[in-house]
């Protein structure tokens, strides 16, 4: 395919598939860790207008 | 002026405007210059880490490494696509928190704190600063190559510009100048790299046409065993490749430092969906662009030029304008990075802790910058007078900044028993085995790689000596409930926060 060996083909995609999975991975498991936003607001009201006022790229 | 330099006179300038507008809407004490006042949402998080770690080697050490090994160049890339998830998922939110419970304003005041002894810093500080200055000279050495080749202006004044242009907005606005450039740097050579790869490849009729051509070449340089085929294979230096851009991150104190300036512990989760990305679309391309070289332009003498050519080759003139202020902005992002980083350790690490403890947030500031004026002009001197390989040097100096942080960083996050003599070794361990193993020559004999060494030597010294130590020196009390609370999803309790610096105490829940 492309050209190229099959060990190389395997190895170039395949570790890459690799870390794509363990990113998704990461994600879903640690989609908990909002708890911890939410409980940091509800501690300090203020909070929340301080850094919307101060947080710069937040483009998410 | 050609239409090049035009292109990349008005990439400087919005640099620059970058480092004015920050200046004045950051903070003005040490946590705003230093931290960008902990403000920083995933995508700049994100794009920051990548950026700053990507550096001009990935446009002239990579095509280099590619033109002249062919896909085993790859082994490197397969490392660094994971670099970013692996930091942020293993450091990311724990760092963030235990260092604003911990008050550290650095990733090396971090250590200290988190291992309290001053012995940790004055190991820590110099290792790093040492290896980041070398770092910063490559970049320096790249960004001066560049600029020569596009505008034809000689080496030396070349050099002297785009050191310039990056001493200048690291210079204003601290933290938050380097974190905004980097992640509108980090967006530019993106476009740039991705450009060069379409364009080299419709230059070699496709890719898998390009392959067959290089196939006719050496067969091998199509394989991911080296020009010498399987027979040759050192199976510790593919490790070690691997290892050095994956794992070899989180001993980074300049990109471990973006961790610190999360908005938030969880930016860590959606900043690595913003990581891998990044990685997928950029880490391959100078790669493949430096194998396809090899049909382009078969004779190159000096090969790490090898991306700069290419894309002055198969690109129209306007473009190549647009693709060389993504190199610069690769090249420049890491060179900021690690300017600030030098100045921050210079000025908190070094000068504060042991000099003058009662320095004014002004007087930190501006030992920052003195200090990354000072280095730059030192790096002037030796970039202009004998310049040493890029690729080199950059492997070098990553691999023993990963083989001396790496287990100290996971390890502070993570294992409760690792104590202040367990640390100490770990650094001297990797510093040492790291250096002497390049040093000597042994990378030829043994077929392995430093870094794997290095990671070895000093992941054991940490264990061996962290459990023999721990009841001559245990781990504090207050170390350790941070370290209960980090395990903890939930807002830090006001009573761990207690005690800090004025930046931080204003952080401080009123009613908890």
């Amino acid at each position: 395919m492309f050209g190229l060996p099959t060990a190389t083909v395997v190895i170039i995609f395949g570790i890459p598939a690799i870390w794509v999975i363990y990113t998704l991975i990461f994600v879903y498991l640690s989609r908990g860790w909002k708890a911890e936003d939410v409980a940091e607001d509800q501690l300090t009201p203020s909070a929340t207008e301080r850094r919307s006022g101060t947080e710069n790229g937040g483009l998410a | 002026m050609n239409l090049e330099t035009w292109f990349l006179v008005i990439y400087f300038i919005a640099m620059a405007g970058i480092g004015v507008w920050t200046l004045k809407i950051g903070n003005k004490d040490s946590e705003g210059y230093l931290l960008g006042g902990r403000s920083l949402g995933p995508a700049v998080t994100a794009l920051r880490l990548q950026s700053s770690s990507m550096s001009g080697y990935m446009f002239l050490g990579a095509g280099s490494l590619a033109y002249t090994k062919g896909y085993f160049s790859l082994w490197y890339a397969m490392g660094d696509i994971g670099g970013g998830v692996l930091n942020l998922s293993i450091l990311g939110r724990r760092m963030r928190k235990l260092s604003q419970i911990l008050g550290s304003l650095t990733s090396i005041e971090y250590l200290e704190h988190r291992y309290p002894s001053k012995w940790i810093r004055m190991i820590a500080a110099p290792v790093a600063v040492f290896c980041i200055f070398f770092y910063v000279m490559t970049q320096f050495i790249a960004g001066g190559r560049g600029l020569e080749m596009v505008t034809g202006i000689p080496y030396a004044w070349a050099l002297l510009v785009a050191i310039g242009v990056i001493v200048f907005y690291t210079f204003l606005g601290g933290y938050l100048a380097v974190a905004y450039t980097d992640f509108v740097q980090a967006i530019i050579m993106l476009i740039g790299m991705v450009w060069i790869l379409i364009g080299t490849l419709q230059a070699v009729g496709g890719w898998t046409a390009g392959n067959n051509a290089v196939g006719e070449i050496n067969p091998n340089l199509l394989t991911m065993w080296g020009p010498e085929g399987f027979g040759s294979v050192q199976w510790g230096v593919i490790i070690g490749a691997v290892l050095v851009f994956s794992i070899g991150y989180m001993g980074w104190p300049h990109v471990n430092v973006s961790h610190m300036a999360m908005k938030r512990p969880s930016v860590a989760r959606t900043a690595s969906l913003y990581a891998t990305g990044f990685n997928l679309l950029f880490i391959p391309a100078p790669y493949i662009v430096g194998i396809m070289a090899l049909i382009i332009l078969p004779n190159l003498d000096n090969p790490e030029l090898a991306v700069f050519q290419v894309a002055d080759t198969v690109l129209p003139n306007f473009a190549v304008g647009i693709v060389m202020a993504g190199i610069m902005a690769a090249i420049m992002s890491t060179a900021d990075a690690l300017l600030l980083q030098s100045g921050t350790i210079a000025s908190q690490d070094l000068f504060q802790r042991f000099i003058k403890k009662d320095m004014s947030d002004r007087q930190s500031v501006w030992v920052s910058r003195f200090t990354v004026l000072i280095l730059a002009i030192i790096g002037y001197w030796v970039a202009v007078n004998d310049p040493p390989s890029v690729a080199e040097v950059a492997i070098f100096a990553t691999t023993v900044l990963g083989a001396a942080f790496v287990p100290v960083y996971v390890a502070a996050a993570w294992w409760k028993k690792a104590n202040v003599p367990g640390a100490i070794v770990s650094m001297i361990l990797g510093t040492v085995s790291s250096v002497s193993w390049q040093m000597a020559g042994l990378v030829d004999v043994t077929g392995v790689d430093p870094m794997g060494v290095g990671i070895v030597c000093s992941t054991l010294g940490l264990i061996v000596v962290s459990l023999a130590t721990q009841k001559s020196h245990p781990v504090p009390a207050y170390v350790i409930d941070a370290l209960k609370e980090t395990d903890k999803i939930g807002a830090i309790p006001a009573r761990m926060l207690i005690g800090q610096n004025d930046a931080l105490a204003g952080q401080v829940p009123k009613d908890a």
